[in-house]
């Protein structure tokens, strides 16, 4: 195990109890970590990242006590923050050369050949006099995740890597991170985006309202909502009943009316027929059906 | 510890490139090497300047000027950027991103600190580049040690500091803005309310601490400086260890977090102590100083001897001296044991009397020696006394208040340290302040004026230098150096007995050229003479020049300069000597020696130079030629008019606006050398008797007309006031009114004097006096029976007006009338009659001083400047006789309740008649006396029941409190006429009309919206002349005058507008103040009924003030 986290408590001054009583192991590879904003995510990820002090609990990451061995945790990571947009006045090579001081790279030489190379790699060598502030959204994140790259980490961890950005960038960067993957690293990715952990993902945990609602494999998750997901043709007056009784996942005009997906453990009064389910139609039976947080999510 | 290197290196990299790419950063860097290119050029290169001369006399001056500017700007811009540098760490994400790496937060901080302030070295280094090629091009030498002294002592301790408190209080007030308005507020109050309070503690950026580093003896005062900056720079080093316990991101571990608190306090703990020793050590002297004064109260009444011949011999040693002083005394009154003073720092080792040691007691400063015998009044002693050791400043002027010796000694706005003394390895200087040889009595006293007598002795003095050094003394050198010992060996031997010597030793050398037997030099350090090369051209006619000089001086004071030589010695710049309440020498001037600060970088005619070429610069302006020699010439009697002065340079200060000025003595005014070194009159019971004689005999003249208008009251009208309040001998022991102290004893001497002079003519009293003062000649001379002698000679008892001077002085007031001149030609006889008529108004009998001014030079006419005495309620007509025209007549009240004391009557009309009988001269008593004529009314502004001003226009809430903040016990403002006051503003001024107190009201010309109304009751019925008092200003003077631009008024600009109500409807009225006289002028004639008539004035006018003063109604 890389990482195991141990009756995790976080609550912040106004009293709000972001995390509750966490226990979960984390696997090496990557390990997605979904849920609806304000689950939490990024609390636990800011804990991880030795940003933030849980109010108890323990964390041991890759054996090192993460509340009393910080330099030794934060020597073998690599963070990319949810919100990466705004810089000071660097250029794009000198924002990744920074971080790789910072994480320790003295030679000047390796550092500058280093820096060059994960410019190549992400793309953005082309670029690399431009300042950080002028790139678009997408080479943000890119060069956010270079700079967490630079120095080889064994834990990466990643917020949110894929909100704004547009599908083309979203799979380029999907892709990018299963890369990575591929080497011996953990890996932990937190989203509100079910796509992000489903194409890459080999473990996941679910987490909602501070807690840990599903830990397992995305097969497993999905799983559990078999058997719950129909698929029925009505007309453009009875979606808005419909819309009222069940979480509707997907609405597609269909001739005179919708062809519809959703969740719920049985329907009544409409002819439906069940469907296989994905990810995404688990992640919102688990919110509807196991933790009633559809409406309010 | 390489790694920990590598992160503060990195992250101070990145922090200075974000700096340098700050639009802030650059705009600061682009200003400052501008205006500093500017003001180095325009002070070291450009030809045309003047008033920099310290700039180029001190080559230190130049990196002190420039990195004291610098410092200063770059410690306003460090509060901006560097807590900058939080705030966008809080709202960048992105850096949470150099957060999770493992560099811990002091690596961090520091970093960051590091890098911001690394860039603003470099640009200071940029800086001093830039003044060093500026240095280079001037041709003044370069002091590299003060750059790298002044950098390190200015620029590294406020970085440092500044940085270190801005962030910590960035992290501690959690607000950017905030932090901002208290560190500003912090910035100015340092800069504008703390600067040079508490011996400058608050003075983080080293702007008022003194520092300026002279060239003979560098800083003198290391030990304090040091401490100071160390402080400042503790302190930020402290606040840096609190900002990185402060610091928002998880420490690494929570052991070293606190481990950086702990610092903090340490470091803050050991910078607040050093605070705590810095002032301790000026209160620690104020603490030595106030018990020298009392040991010397204890002593100053004990048995002392004069000591009539000195023998000393002296050592130089590094830092200190040896000596050996053989002394013959002859007591002064019997006993065994006698009183002598040397400085405390001085240790004596042995007392010796033919061979035998005497046995001696010592108390600081006060030596008791014991003969073991009885030795009779006028017995002589000869004794030898062993000393060595240093001298102890603060020993120095114990007479001076802690509030005067805290004064900054500042010249162009740089500090610099005041010394008393030296005593460096290649420079020495003893001022007889220090006390450097025993000197019978005691130093100062607060009790007994009994330590004022001066002892005039003969003096032999044998110095032996370090490093053939020079010493310089009073007296004639006995053959120059004797090579020996590899030391130099020099002797002095007074020629006339001296109350004092001076030693000053360094690497002299000597310029001099010898006048009538007398040897008139320059001493100066090797390598200073900048002068020579200038003054070449003229080197034959400067003999002439000096005698001329001193012959003038010689007859002006009617007194002998017979020095066989007189010195001008450089000392180094920060020599600081005070004026004395008991006589005009200062430690400046010594007997026979002036000593001026290095290279005279303090007065701005030193610079001949520059002088020379300014001279020239102006002919060819007007189109004229100068010669080398003329303008040499020019140069060396502006620098010669040095000596002549009464007054040093004006200072001027400004408080809400109204500005003050204050013209301080001049130190280096030589009146000492014609009368202190010789004469000294002592009274046990009056200390300031001497300065009284003194004061007398200089008979100086009031300050300049328009200072007092400024001020708005001149210093002898403020010393008539203060007599009023206290008695003369409270004003003396009490020092908040030193400043004054000048003019009360002025005043009291003239006062005391006058009668006598009265009686014998104002000339021939002072010659009789300086007759006495020379049958006295080096001795002192009791006050009380130099007032005997003199006043049998007068015919007057000068003793017993004494006695009034331990009760407050009642202020008699005198009414003036107007000077009256007649001109009578009678057949071939042409002469001018002056009448005037004056009223003591009082129960108080009191003097005045008359006086008369002709055109051009006239001879000497005892009767033109001279003493009125008018008894209580007396009037006294002045008639006098003259064969030539009047130019002007001065009446000045003296001690009196008239404002402005002083008034000056310009004769403009003089009545012409021929073949009449000329007037009887003399000083009539008239009885009945009244000043106003039949048929007329006047109404002054003085006059609160008939004169009334308009309300102000806004009266906000604050200038309600300042002005009640303001008000001083005394009425009356200055009024400056470049900046008329915004209200009505109460003034007076000798042209205005008014009986005992010429006053007006003067306001800024406006839209007429401001009036001022004379209410005037009309006796009866009838035809009116209706007249305005006019005192024109300035501007009304000029030809075209000032026009207010645009809003100036309807009719032509430089009109008063009246507007005279009667009779139930309103004329309007003008004066047109260009073309009328001063006062009364008319304004209309009108028929007036049996009533009260309104003249209102306006503040509609076009020139830059309107004065409400006087109206006046005469029956046709």
């Amino acid at each position: 195990m890389s990482i195991s986290i141990r009756s995790l408590n976080k609550i912040y001054p106004n009293g709000n109890h972001a995390l509750k009583d966490i226990t979960m192991e984390i696997p090496t590879g990557m390990f997605g970590l979904l849920g609806p904003n304000g689950a939490g995510k990024s609390t636990l990820m800011r804990i991880l990242v030795a940003l933030m002090e849980p109010t108890s609990g323990e964390v041991d990451v890759f054996g090192y006590n993460l509340l009393k061995e910080r330099k030794e945790v934060r020597g073998i990571l690599g963070y990319l923050p949810q919100d990466f947009r705004f810089f000071a006045r660097y250029k794009t090579h000198e924002f990744l050369d920074y971080a790789a001081r910072l994480a320790g790279m003295t030679n000047g030489r390796q550092r500058r050949q280093a820096v060059d190379e994960m410019l190549e790699s992400v793309g953005l060598f082309d670029v690399r006099e431009r300042y950080a502030n002028r790139l678009s959204g997408g080479m943000k994140r890119r060069l956010g995740i270079a700079q967490a790259l630079i120095h080889n980490p064994k834990l990466i961890i990643v917020d949110e890597p894929t909100t704004g950005l547009d599908p083309e960038e979203r799979i380029r960067f999907r892709n990018l991170l299963a890369k990575i993957s591929e080497q011996d690293v953990t890996i932990i990715l937190s989203t509100h985006i079910v796509g992000d952990i489903s194409s890459t993902c080999n473990c996941m945990a679910l987490m909602n309202r501070g807690e840990i609602a599903f830990f397992g494999s995305p097969e497993e998750m999905r799983k559990e909502a078999e058997g719950k997901v129909w698929r029925m043709q009505i007309s453009g007056d009875e979606l808005h009943l419909i819309d009222q009784k069940y979480p509707v996942i997907t609405t597609i005009p269909s001739g005179t009316g919708w062809e519809i997906q959703v969740v719920a453990d049985e329907i009544e009064g409409y002819d439906a027929e069940p469907y296989p389910p994905n990810l995404e139609h688990a992640y919102v039976y688990y919110m509807e059906k196991k933790l009633n947080r559809w409406m309010d999510a | 510890m390489r790694n920990r290197l590598h992160s503060i290196q990195s992250v101070a990299l990145y922090e200075s490139k974000l700096l340098k790419r700050s639009w802030f950063y650059r705009i600061f860097l682009i200003l400052a090497i501008l205006s500093l290119c500017i003001f180095n050029f325009v002070a070291l290169v450009w030809e045309g300047n003047s008033g920099l001369w310290l700039m180029k006399a001190i080559p230190a001056m130049i990196p002190y000027a420039n990195l004291l500017y610098l410092n200063t700007g770059q410690a306003i811009i460090a509060v901006f950027l560097s807590s900058e540098f939080l705030k966008s760490d809080k709202k960048l994400d992105t850096s949470e991103v150099f957060y999770v790496h493992p560099l811990s937060n002091a690596e961090y901080v520091i970093g960051k600190i590091w890098g911001n302030a690394r860039v603003f070295i470099q640009l200071d280094l940029l800086i001093i580049l830039l003044v060093v090629i500026f240095n280079l091009i001037s041709g003044v030498a370069i002091d590299w040690m003060a750059y790298l002294g002044y950098f390190l002592l200015i620029c590294i301790p406020t970085l440092i500091y500044i940085f270190g408190l801005s962030v910590s209080l960035m992290l501690i007030l959690k607000s950017q803005a905030v932090t901002f308005v208290v560190l500003l507020g912090y910035i100015a109050l340092t800069l504008f309310n703390l600067g040079n309070k508490f011996y400058h503690l608050f003075d983080y950026m080293a702007f008022n601490l003194p520092l300026v580093k002279s060239t003979i003896v560098g800083f003198t005062n290391w030990a304090i400086v040091i401490n100071h900056r160390v402080m400042y720079l503790l302190l930020g080093v402290g606040f840096i260890c609190l900002t990185i316990f402060l610091f928002r991101r998880l420490p690494n571990s929570k052991k070293a977090s606190y481990r950086w608190l702990a610092l903090s306090v340490i470091f803050i703990a050991v910078g607040v102590g050093a605070g705590y020793r810095h002032v301790t050590s000026f209160t620690g002297a104020a603490a030595k100083r106030q018990l020298y004064t009392e040991i010397n109260n204890r002593y100053v009444n004990s048995p002392k001897m004069v000591v009539e011949q000195y023998g000393i011999d002296l050592k130089q040693q590094p830092g200190t001296i040896a000596s050996e002083v053989e002394m013959q005394g002859v007591a002064l009154e019997k006993s065994s044991r006698f009183t002598f003073c040397l400085n405390p720092g001085l240790q004596v080792s042995e007392v010796v009397e033919n061979g035998n040691p005497l046995p001696f007691t010592r108390e600081h400063q006060i030596l008791l020696v014991d003969f073991e015998r009885v030795v009779e009044e006028g017995d002589s002693v000869r004794f030898t006394m062993k000393y060595e050791g240093r001298v102890d400043p603060d020993f120095c002027y114990l007479d001076i208040p802690d509030e005067f010796l805290e004064e900054e000694y500042a010249s162009q706005g740089f500090n610099i340290e005041k010394e008393y003394s030296f005593q460096e390895e290649n420079y020495l200087l003893f001022t007889p302040e220090t006390y450097w040889y025993p000197r019978p009595g005691t130093s100062y006293s607060s009790e007994s004026p009994d330590w004022q007598q001066a002892y005039f002795s003969h003096f032999r003095l044998k110095v032996t230098t370090r490093d053939r050094l020079k010493a310089l003394s009073q007296g004639t050198m006995e053959g120059e150096g004797q090579e020996g010992t590899g030391d130099n060996v020099f002797v002095y031997e007074t020629d006339f007995p001296t109350p004092s010597i001076t030693l000053i030793i360094g690497d002299y050398e000597q310029k001099s050229v010898e006048v009538d037997s007398t040897l008139y030099s320059v001493w100066y350090l090797r390598g200073h003479d900048y002068f020579s090369d200038v003054f070449e051209p003229i080197s034959d006619t400067i003999p002439a020049q000096i005698r001329e000089r001193r012959r003038s001086l010689e007859s002006n004071y009617n007194l002998d300069y017979s020095f066989h030589r007189l010195s001008l010695v450089e000392v180094p710049v920060q020599f600081y000597s005070y004026p004395r309440t008991w006589t005009q020498a200062q430690e400046v001037m010594q007997p026979e020696m002036i000593l001026l600060p290095e290279k005279g970088c303090l007065i701005e005619n030193a610079d001949v130079e520059n002088g020379v070429r300014n001279e020239q610069r102006w002919a060819r302006q007007r189109g004229q030629e100068v010669s080398d020699e003329d303008a040499a010439l020019r140069v060396f009697n502006r620098f010669m008019g040095l000596f002549q002065r009464t007054e040093s340079d004006m200072s001027w200060s400004s408080e809400r606006g109204a500005i003050n000025v204050t013209v301080k003595a001049n130190p280096y005014f030589i009146f000492p050398q014609l009368y202190n070194y010789r004469y000294n009159v002592f009274s046990s019971e009056w200390s300031v008797a001497n300065r009284l004689i003194e004061l007398y005999l200089q008979d100086k003249s009031e300050e300049a007309t328009w200072i007092r208008q400024m001020n708005g009251i001149s210093n002898n009208e403020k010393a008539n006031l203060l007599m009023e309040q206290a008695s003369f001998k409270e004003l003396l022991a009490d020092g908040e009114h030193r400043d004054l102290l000048d003019n009360i004893v002025s005043l009291k001497a003239n006062h005391l004097f006058a009668y006598a002079e009265q009686n014998v003519g104002y000339n021939e009293f002072r010659d009789s006096l300086r007759n006495v003062l020379q049958r006295n000649e080096f001795a002192n001379l009791r006050f009380e029976s130099l007032l005997d002698t003199m006043g049998a000679l007068a015919g007057v008892d000068l003793r017993s007006p004494l006695k009034a001077w331990n009760y407050p002085t009642p202020l008699p007031v005198y009414t003036l009338g107007t000077p009256e001149v007649l001109q009578i030609t009678n057949r071939d006889q042409e002469v001018f009659v002056t009448k005037l008529q004056i009223t003591n108004d009082s129960e108080y009998d009191g003097i005045i001083n008359l006086e008369i001014f002709f055109g051009g030079q006239s001879l000497y006419d005892p009767r033109a400047k001279r003493k009125i005495a008018l008894d209580a309620r007396e009037t006294k007509r002045l008639v006098a006789v003259w064969d030539e025209v009047p130019r002007s007549v001065n009446v000045n009240t003296l001690i009196s309740g008239n404002l402005p004391s002083s008034i000056s009557f310009p004769v403009s009309n003089i009545i012409r008649e021929r073949n009449k009988p000329i007037d009887e001269e003399g000083d009539f008593v008239v009885q009945n006396v009244s000043y106003n004529i039949p048929g007329e009314v006047i109404v002054d502004n003085e006059d609160s029941a008939l004169f009334v001003l308009s309300e102000p226009e806004v009266v906000g809430l604050l200038p309600q409190w300042l002005d009640q903040m303001d008000k001083t016990s005394f009425d009356y403002s200055g009024v400056s006429t470049w900046r008329p006051p915004l209200q009505w503003t109460l003034t007076t001024n000798d042209r205005y009309y008014g009986t005992r107190v010429r006053s007006a009201y003067v306001i800024k010309s406006g839209s007429g919206n401001q009036t001022a109304t004379w209410k005037v009751p009309v006796p009866s019925s009838g035809t009116y002349d209706l007249f305005y008092w006019v005192h024109r200003p300035d501007d009304a003077r000029r030809r075209g005058g000032r026009g207010r631009g645009g809003g100036g008024g309807a009719r032509g600009a430089a009109e008063y507008h009246f507007k005279v109500h009667y009779d139930g409807g309103a004329e309007n009225a003008y004066i047109d103040l260009r073309r009328s006289d001063e006062g009364w002028s008319l304004l209309g004639t009108y028929l007036f009924s049996e009533d009260t008539v309104q003249v209102v004035l306006s503040n509609d006018c076009g020139l830059q003030s309107v004065t409400a003063d006087a109206v006046r109604i005469v029956r046709r």
